[in-house]
């Protein structure tokens, strides 16, 4: 592991001033940032810790808004009773990820950095990865690739974003709050995640030495009978293969609002817009549920190794469906 | 005294175990050590052209960067396989050649880990490519080496002649074993040219004359001490080139080294599952009589090498079929060497022949169980000789019966739960029972407690525990007053803690030496003067709970050792099969791994089981899980029920994960084993694991040797694998014949 110096924040102005500084990185729970220090993926010169940064810890649900500190440990709020309630997706997307110790250690918004699973990203005997080495290549291309992305990559990258959460709060237009030396801004999650194109080192819409300080999400009564659908080879501890994020408001049995976001199958977290737009107003059937799974996957672009997951990303996408739409009735009944 | 032997027992060394208190091989450490961090090749074929240690030396810490330059020689070993004891006769820093993606080709010494590890990661070395380099086993690849054949009555006569065939091609990955203890090592040099090293080790004796052989020394120069390992699964069996370039470098820093090499290192460096393919055809009668097996193999190993493990004479003593034709063969590919991994020929082997069994059943429309029923052979269909013991049919009985094998409904795709697809699938597992042979030495102290000390490894197995019972039982002691020290090449000879051979071998050796030191004892009594016992018969005293009785006259064995002169009684002795020849038993005194079986002069011995399982499949996304498992066993004398469960279940465990997860992805670019973590290498979790029943049945066996043990720390992970591809065909109609068995196989 690389040299480095340590400093523990004490306040949010005092992590800025830090970080600021030449090859600052900003350390929270530590569970993507030590293990790739360990592997010389990433090589910080100086650790910003933020554990007794105040503001950035608690969370609150019961508000117009949802609002969640981006030190809030994954643990604490997968446990939160409101979130498990009204919006399981959100509570899913946490528990179905990692282990319990990791969630107990890795924060809601340190789950919104973390870097992809790319093995090749993730192994410096690998030389090709834009990734890692902006424009040394990407080995992922025609290697092994059963886990990369087959939506939003590019020519440079194909690698996944990982965060299960990430995809769940797409789903209910959550937004994300950032601080930095220059002040405060908001921005909607699904341009806080930034296409590859030509730069898949740029992951994320954060500058230099700005911090992520917290998440907001709208209520949304569709978020009861929301679901994550979450496909892997292991029961637990992986990452998705493919992932749904789904939440739906039914009236007279038929869509009123359906909400759409896809994990594991791309470069971002994606929403399913069209797919949303086509079943609004439908009634929830084989037929219509296929028809949206397919417009969900549009613009699938699959290699060899992952050309499956074009298919089982519209599965996904319909078993999320039927589960949600099993809550709804369900709630119905109740 | 109620009976010890065939009672569950708890683990002896689970305290020291779960309280921190067992001291693993890395857990040592000396004054003045130095930590060494391993550089592994990027390329898989070429040569180092350049390393500029200048660049590193200067950093803080570093004390010596180690190099083809700067190795010291050394001399050949063999592998295990040709009688040495190296895990690949090709070991890096010899030159500057490099065969394999993830070769070593330098080592970094410094004051600690990170000093080392940091100097490692940014060491620049420039490398001399060369193209060409194959990791994988290719499709279609004819094999390059015969190593097994076998022929039984005339094969292709059968074939033409069955109403029914089938033939099937079958793929195996590559796989790593994974154990949660690190591969790593501390080596030692003393001042008079001596050298300890602390490894984790299945076969202490082995290590030592296979490093004693590499660096030019005597034996008796090396130690090796490995009383615990964190598991070791076949991959600690051999001296690894990791060991070796820690002995090395010490010896050129003149202090003592620890290596501990990474997860993500492992890989490349240690040895591995090699992939296989197995092409299959199998013929019966329309009445569901198996006439036909034919058995083409190609299995993957290393440039360097032939490492091989063919399963086919063990399929062969399976089902009794008169017309046999088995031709086993390698690939070679750009590796490292690969070797043993749990069941290491049996596993893939029994995947591919008992998935075309049940290809087979379909095929005549016949129940699998019954169609194995109608298969089982009275004797040896190999070699003709009587089984020792057999008792498959009895295991599908009652796992049928456990399972409620009756409620299936045999068409595919006819059973669902709540609108999940449910397939129901069984199959063989088997293990050949191989008869090794041990030595052991047994001492009665002054404390009346018994010593047993034994090279032998517990590689978590339960060893500790059952060579205690044993002496324990032919002493007339309870296992706490019996101390048994393992792990230690100093100890008496014993076999590699492989081929599921320990409890036997090693179990009889303490058992003979434990009559001998009670013979020796009662003969030294009765010469005692003023003694309790002075002028009796030896013959007509006892040892029972801890006190020597002849008649009226007691004394307890404390008291009566240390009546003796001496004050101990020891005896040391070597159990060896009367079916073993004399010249190959006494390989175990120059560190050979002596083996006879399946076959036997007399008889045939293998341990069989039958394994039941559950897949539940997802409809639409076609998730697989397995809701629940069951295994039932019989392997002789059952010595502790308690660890020989844990041996089974823990087998079938793993053979869920072999069948479900894991594979050693290869990057054909690179010629690399690609997903070299555990986040990528995926074993099965604790959530993957269903409820899973474990059974022993009661089997008596006394051909094998004393104790009657048929080895149980492979055949659980046999079986498992193609019970659920099985499964999988019932639930879904898709027959997947490649593992592992993965949602894009029956996808659509």
């Amino acid at each position: 592991m690389q040299p480095f110096a340590y400093h523990r924040a004490s306040s949010l102005e005092d992590a800025l001033r830090h970080g600021a500084m030449e090859g600052a990185s900003y350390l929270a729970g530590g569970t993507t940032l030590v293990d790739l220090m360990r592997i010389g993926v990433m090589r910080p010169d100086r650790l910003i810790d933020l554990r007794d940064v105040a503001e950035l810890r608690g969370f609150d649900t019961g508000g117009e808004t949802l609002r969640f500190g981006a030190l809030a440990s994954m643990a604490e709020v997968a446990d939160d009773i409101v979130l498990r309630q009204d919006y399981p997706a959100l509570a899913e997307s946490l528990l179905l990820a990692a282990s319990a110790q990791l969630r107990n250690m890795a924060t809601v918004g340190g789950n919104l950095l973390q870097r992809t699973r790319c093995m090749y990203f993730r192994d410096t005997r690998y030389q090709a990865c834009n990734k890692r080495s902006p424009g040394s290549g990407c080995a992922a291309l025609d290697g092994v690739n059963r886990q990369h992305a087959v939506l939003g990559g590019s020519e440079r990258c194909i690698a996944t974003m990982p965060s299960d959460w990430a995809v769940a709060l797409t789903a209910f237009d959550a937004a994300v709050e950032i601080a930095g030396p220059q002040g405060r801004r908001t921005m909607p999650i699904d341009s806080f995640h930034i296409s590859y194109g030509e730069h898949p080192e740029a992951e994320t819409a954060l500058r230099p030495g700005e911090i992520l300080t917290a998440i907001l999400v709208p209520a949304n009564r569709a978020g009861r009978t929301s679901c994550y659908a979450k496909v892997r080879d292991r029961e637990s501890f992986a990452f998705a293969i493919s992932s749904a994020a789904v939440a739906l408001r039914m009236e007279g049995g038929r869509v009123a609002e359906a909400r759409i976001a896809l994990g594991g199958l791309s470069t971002t977290p994606w929403r399913a817009t069209a797919a949303e737009a086509l079943l609004r107003g439908r009634s929830l059937d084989e037929s219509s549920m296929k028809e949206a799974a397919a417009r969900a996957m549009d613009g699938a672009d699959p290699r060899p190794g992952n050309a499956f997951k074009v298919e089982l990303g519209r599965r996904t996408v319909e078993d999320a469906l039927l589960r949600a739409a099993r809550r709804a009735e369900e709630g119905d009944a109740a | 005294m109620n009976a010890i032997i065939g009672t569950p027992q708890p683990r002896l060394d689970g305290p020291a175990k779960v309280t921190g208190a067992a001291r693993y091989a890395l857990d040592n450490s000396r004054a003045g050590m130095l930590h060494a961090a391993l550089v592994l090749s990027p390329v898989a074929l070429g040569r180092v052209a350049a390393i500029d240690d200048a660049a590193v030396s200067a950093l803080p810490g570093i004390r010596l960067v180690m190099t083809h330059r700067t190795m010291p020689k050394l001399e050949e070993d063999k592998p295990m396989q040709e009688g040495g004891h190296a895990h690949a006769s090709f070991r890096p820093l010899e030159s500057d050649e490099i065969r394999y993606h993830g070769q070593p080709v330098a080592v970094v010494l410094a004051d600690t880990r990170e000093q080392a590890e940091y100097a490692a990661g940014i060491l620049p070395v420039r490398y001399e490519a060369r193209a060409g380099a194959v990791a994988h086993l290719p499709e279609g690849a004819p094999s390059e080496e015969e190593v097994g054949s076998l022929d039984v009555g005339d094969a292709d006569a059968e074939w033409e002649a069955s109403a029914v065939r089938v033939t099937a091609d079958y793929e195996e990955p590559a796989q790593h074993h994974n154990p949660i203890e690190l591969y790593g090592c501390l080596a030692e040099w003393d001042p008079m040219g001596g050298l300890t090293v602390h490894v984790p080790s299945q076969w202490a004796g082995g290590m030592r004359a296979g490093i004693a052989k590499s660096f030019g020394l005597p034996a008796d120069k090396v130690r090796v001490v490995s009383p615990y390992i964190g598991g070791a699964f076949g991959g600690k069996a051999t001296v690894l080139g990791t060991t070796l370039l820690a002995c090395a470098a010490a010896k050129l820093a003149g202090r003592p080294v620890i290596l501990q090499v990474s997860r993500q290192q492992g890989f490349p460096t240690s040895s591995f599952r090699p992939a296989a393919r197995q092409h299959i055809r199998l013929g019966a009668t329309a009445e569901g009589k198996l006439r036909a097996f034919h058995y083409i193999t190609e299995n993957q190993t290393c440039r360097f090498d032939n490492v091989s493990f063919p399963g086919g004479e063990i399929l062969a003593r399976l089902y009794d079929i008169p017309g046999m034709k088995i031709r086993e063969g390698l690939v070679r590919t750009d590796v490292n060497a690969p070797g043993f991994m749990r069941a290491p020929a049996e596993t893939p082997a029994v995947f591919a022949f008992e998935s075309a069994i049940d290809e087979m059943a379909v095929a005549l429309g016949m129940d699998p169980v019954e169609f194995r029923r109608r298969n089982e052979p009275a004797k040896d269909p190999v070699k003709g000789l009587p089984w020792s013991s057999r008792s498959l049919l009895r295991c599908y009985e009652r796992g049928a019966e456990l399972f409620g094998w009756s409620q299936r409904s045999h068409a595919p795709r006819s059973m669902t739960r709540d609108g999940d697809l449910i397939g129901w699938g069984c199959a063989t597992a088997v293990y050949p029972t191989f008869i090794s042979t041990s030595s052991a030495t047994l001492r009665l102290t002054s404390e009346g407690r018994a010593e047993v000390h034994c090279s032998a490894s517990d590689i978590g197995t339960g060893t500790y525990t059952i060579l205690a019972q044993i002496a324990a039982d032919r002493l007339g002691l309870t296992p706490d007053k019996v101390t048994v020290r393992l792990g230690d090449s100093a100890f008496d000879p014993a076999n590699v803690a492989g081929g599921s051979t320990t409890a036997l071998a090693s179990g009889n050796a303490v058992g003979k030496v434990a009559e001998q030191a009670r013979a020796a004892l009662f003969q030294a009594l009765t010469e005692v003067e003023e003694g309790p016992f002075k002028g009796m018969a030896p013959a007509s005293l006892s040892l029972s709970e801890g006190t020597v009785r002849a008649g009226n006259a007691t004394q307890s064995l404390a008291e009566a050792v240390s009546s003796l002169p001496r004050g101990k009684v020891e005896a040391t002795d070597q159990w060896a099969h009367p079916e073993m020849p004399a010249k190959q038993s006494k390989m175990l005194w120059r560190a050979g791994s002596p083996q006879g079986g399946p076959d036997m002069q007399s008889f045939t011995a293998l341990a069989f089981g039958a394994q039941f399982v559950e897949v539940r499949i997802n409809p639409r996304t076609r998730t697989i899980r397995v809701p629940r498992m069951v295994g039932v066993y019989a392997g002789g004398k059952i010595l502790n029920p308690r660890t020989a469960h844990s041996q089974l279940m823990g087998g079938m465990v793993w053979g869920l994960s072999n069948a479900l997860l894991e594979a050693s992805e290869v990057d054909r670019n690179h010629a690399s084993f690609v997903n070299a973590d555990m986040a990528e290498y995926h074993i099965a979790v604790n959530a993957d694991i269903p409820a899973l029943d474990v059974e022993m049945l009661e089997e008596r066996d006394d051909k094998i040797g004393p104790i009657g043990a048929k080895g149980l720390g492979e055949i659980g992970i046999t079986g498992t694998a193609p019970a659920l591809a099985n499964a999988i065909f019932h639930a879904t109609g898709i027959r997947v014949r490649k593992l592992p068995l993965r949602i894009e196989d029956i996808l659509s």
